[in-house]
């Protein structure tokens, strides 16, 4: 909403600036977004009438004119094709300044001598463009200065309104506003009654009083619409964003901005019979006034007379219904129209219309009469004509009923903080126009005023006595809280340590959405029901992940097309599936590697990341829970059937890791290889409390061993019967090396293993080691046919 | 709130809140338990993007690595 703040002022004129009274709107809640300047600095400028012209002698473009500033008369050389006798214009005297501090001095065009300068609306800053000079009305007084002639020194205040404040959508409703922000009474302008002079009426019928309660309407005859609109209001208009057209439709704008009502004007020779407010028809069609033709649909409101359809309700009017150049005769209106009924209608049909804009946010249904005594002054002084009478069709129960609103004393103290008195409460709401009904022991009940479609409920109120009262003065209150110290077990990890670990591991923390495609989901996790999205932004985020992985390959393809490829990713969250009807849904953590092992550098190889990296990652990561984790091969359908495994925590599998299957790589169009997991956040937080063993004193032993062993067989298994066959007195074992070649045979590996002994109350003897190593030896022999290695 | 390069004072808005309708949230056990409160909605991208001065709220969501 943009108004003149002068128009503001002529409402109501607190003793404020320009700057101070911005900041109140906007503290008010009603966001001032610009404050800007009618016209742009200049001075000097007077209005002038031009009283000769005639040809330059050495110029074919330009004209000598002599001008009259109401007392000296000046020779001015000027190039404007609309130069004329009698014409009234805008002078730059000699020593004006102009926008962009251009000054005017006495000057010489082609020998001839000029004593100022003609202006453009452009050359005043007024307009972006301009064809000639700046016609000024005939009644202009010749020597004014133009600033003061135009009323030039005031500011366009545009106020970005939110959706409820539709009262606020029009000068007095602003006006309102102001004066109880500033404890001042608010009186609407006198609107007298318009006495008919004709009796001449034209019926109106509610065909649908549900979407249209009140309808007021009003013929006037002979106009002469070639009659100007007068200056006062073009510029009114123009302040406020809106362009003169004709002295009706000017009038109808002016209305709207100036109360709020929307209001049209019919060429009354264009309706035939009575005009009906009624739902369209389906398939019935209306060329509206900016040319295209609609078709409406049956939730659409019309305005038609007894024929056709004239006008879409509240939206816009149509072409040929309207008024034109030869209309004599005019037929008024002024409607309430439910904002139920009107809203998104417009859009529906790609329109938005200052109409539109304010019926679907909600008009003063208490209002049309006023508008329309309003409109009916100002155009008979504008354009003359005799008025007849308002013919007002009201459907009383479709009017908004406003339920009394309860207010108590105690909820205005705790919501905001403060207490204050009963008068003072009272005194607020009273300057917004909402009206005690009944006091009770608690409060009140209040009434509130039909243009205030938004308060409803006992907090509206509440946020109106914040609101004017005024939120800056309301203390600043530190919130009070008891708070519990919350139990951090020692056995468990916060999720917080593991990402910080990842963090330290070089790992960056995406946060990718939720919602997937489904297609991904097929390739990575075919195993699990998917859970649908009933209504998706998109048909790539149709679907709940089954799997964190979605969101971190799609995260890396992402970098990869910006030749982003050293990749270290991971996330935490939810995955969801479904499993016998039932929504599952798990926190996980899930990681990803891809591209070099080492950023590149002159120390460092350019090898690329496998899967013993991706290994070596995790189990830094879990390292930190001091747990005991298992790995072994797995089957994932995700993962590379080479290079998948399975994590185990007490035998349960809580994760899986590997390679990314290659024909995910390729059908997903990543750089492969890409290595990655996912655990179970649940499990991984489970850590181990320390328990402490005394240092032994004695000296350890060890023993390496290497064996011959079937190529398919996983060390896991190997440690295991080693650890069990060692002997209570061995401590460690570790795989060094690992052999394979031609010599061993196709399908055979050599396993190379320290064992190292110790006990903690005396040295070991040889021979003990000994029969231990002899022991590991055969349950190696016996379990898997190992042999050793000579 | 913040100052312009001609010292006139702008706003940003970084967190919304408001309140319950009890109409609707006394339909909701869960709601109407919290129905004395009003919710905040705290963007903490907002005020990162302010502290930071970050100039696209999408970049924090683009998970790009360069940034």
């Amino acid at each position: 909403m943009k108004f003149s703040e002068q128009w503001l002022r002529e409402w109501v004129n607190p003793v404020l600036s320009r700057e101070a009274l911005a900041h109140q709107i906007t503290m008010a809640g009603l966001e001032v977004d610009d404050v800007e300047s009618v016209a742009a600095a200049f001075s000097g400028v007077i209005v002038a009438e031009v009283l000769d012209v005639v040809p330059h002698p050495d110029a074919d473009k330009l004209r000598v004119c002599q001008v009259s500033d109401g007392q000296a008369t000046w020779q001015i050389v000027c190039g404007a094709a609309n130069v004329r006798t009698g014409l009234k214009v805008p002078m730059a005297q000699i020593g004006a300044t102009l926008p962009g501090d251009f000054k005017i001095k006495k000057a010489k065009l082609r020998g001839v001598e000029s004593n100022g300068m003609l202006c453009s609306e452009q050359e005043l800053g007024l307009a972006d463009s301009a064809d000639g000079l700046f016609e000024l009305p005939a009644n202009a007084p010749v020597g004014q200065d133009i600033r003061a002639y135009l009323g030039l020194d005031d500011a366009i205040i545009d106020v970005d309104l939110t959706p409820n404040r539709s009262d606020c959508l029009s000068v007095m409703g602003i006006a309102r506003e102001v004066a109880a922000l500033n404890g001042m009474t608010f009186k609407p302008h006198e609107v007298p009654e318009v006495h008919f002079s004709i009796n001449d009426e034209f019926p109106v019928h509610l065909d649908a009083p549900e979407a249209c309660p009140r309808y007021v309407g009003r013929v006037i005859r002979n106009v002469d619409l070639s009659r100007p609109t007068p200056l006062w209001m073009v510029e009114k208009l123009r302040r406020s964003g809106i362009r003169s057209i004709d002295p009706a439709v000017d009038v109808t704008n002016f209305v709207m901005l100036e109360l709020g009502q929307p209001m049209h004007a019919f060429d009354l020779a264009q309706l035939s019979g009575a005009i009906h407010v009624r739902f369209a028809r389906a398939g019935e069609t209306l060329t509206l006034l900016d040319g295209q033709t609609v078709t409406l649909d049956e939730t659409t409101l019309v305005i038609a007379d007894q024929q056709k359809v004239l006008a879409m309700a509240g939206v816009m009017g149509g072409e040929f219904s309207g008024v034109a150049d030869g209309t004599r005769d005019l037929f008024l209106e002024s409607a309430f129209f439910t904002p139920l009924t009107i809203v998104g209608k417009a859009r529906n049909y790609g329109l938005h219309t200052d109409s539109s804009h304010r019926f679907e946010r909600g008009v003063d249904s208490g209002h049309q009469r006023r508008a329309i005594e309003r409109a009916t002054r100002l155009l008979v002084d504008i354009v003359g004509g005799q008025p007849g009478p308002v013919v007002e069709m009201v459907s009383k129960p479709h009017l908004p009923v406003r339920d009394e609103i309860e207010l108590r004393h105690q909820r205005v103290d705790d919501v905001l903080g403060i207490h204050l008195d009963r008068t003072r409460i009272e005194e607020i709401l009273a300057r917004l126009g909402v009206t005690v009904t009944r006091v009770t022991k608690e409060g009140w009940f209040f009434n509130v005023p039909s243009h205030r479609f938004d308060l409803s409920i006992e907090v509206d109120l509440i946020e109106e006595i914040g609101r004017i009262y005024g939120y800056n003065k309301l203390p600043v209150t530190e919130p009070k809280a008891r708070l519990a110290i919350p139990s951090l077990p020692e056995d468990r990890l916060s999720v917080r340590a593991l990402k910080q670990q990842l963090v330290g591991q070089g790992f960056r923390e995406v946060v990718t959405y939720s919602f997937v495609d489904r297609e991904s989901l097929r390739l990575l996790t075919p195993m699990h029901s998917t859970i649908e999205l009933a209504n998706p932004i998109a048909s790539d985020m149709a679907v709940m992940r089954t799997t964190l992985i979605a969101g971190l390959i799609k995260a890396a393809g992402y970098n990869q097309n910006r030749q982003q490829t050293r990749l270290r990713l991971f996330e935490t969250g939810l995955a969801f599936h479904s499993w016998q009807g039932e929504i599952v849904q798990e926190p996980k953590l899930a990681g990803l590697l891809a591209g070099g092992r080492l950023s590149e550098g002159w120390l460092s190889s350019k090898d690329k990341v496998d899967f013993f990296d991706l290994k070596g990652q995790v189990e830094a990561l879990l390292a930190l829970t001091g747990k005991r984790y298992q790995w072994r091969k797995g089957d994932h359908p995700a993962l590379h059937p080479g290079q998948s495994a399975e994590i185990l925590l007490d035998g349960a599998v809580v994760g899986i890791a590997g390679a990314l299957h290659p024909q995910i790589v390729k059908s997903l169009d990543l750089n492969g290889p890409i290595f990655t997991f996912e655990l179970c956040l649940n499990s991984i937080v489970k850590a181990k409390v320390p328990n402490f063993r005394g240092i032994s004193k004695f000296p350890e032993i060890r023993r390496d061993l290497a064996i011959i062993i079937d190529k398919a067989t996983d060390y896991a298994d190997v440690s295991a019967v080693i650890a069990e066959s060692a002997g209570e007195s061995c401590v460690r074992h570790n795989l060094f090396d690992v052999y394979l070649g031609e010599n061993l045979g196709a399908d055979k590996k050599s396993l190379a293993v320290s064992i190292v002994w110790r006990n903690s109350e005396r040295t070991l003897r040889d021979e003990e080691v000994t029969e231990a190593f002899n022991n590991v030896i055969k349950a190696l022999e016996g379990r898997f046919g190992a042999s050793l290695r000579s | 709130m913040g100052r312009d390069s001609d010292g006139s004072i702008r706003w940003l808005e970084v967190m919304g809140c408001g309140w319950f309708i009890l109409k609707y949230s006394e339909q909701l056990e869960l709601i109407r338990k919290l129905r004395e409160a009003s919710p905040l909605v705290w963007a903490l991208e907002r005020l990162a993007m302010l502290r930071y001065g970050v100039n696209d709220l999408r970049m924090f969501f683009e998970n790009d690595m360069r940034f």
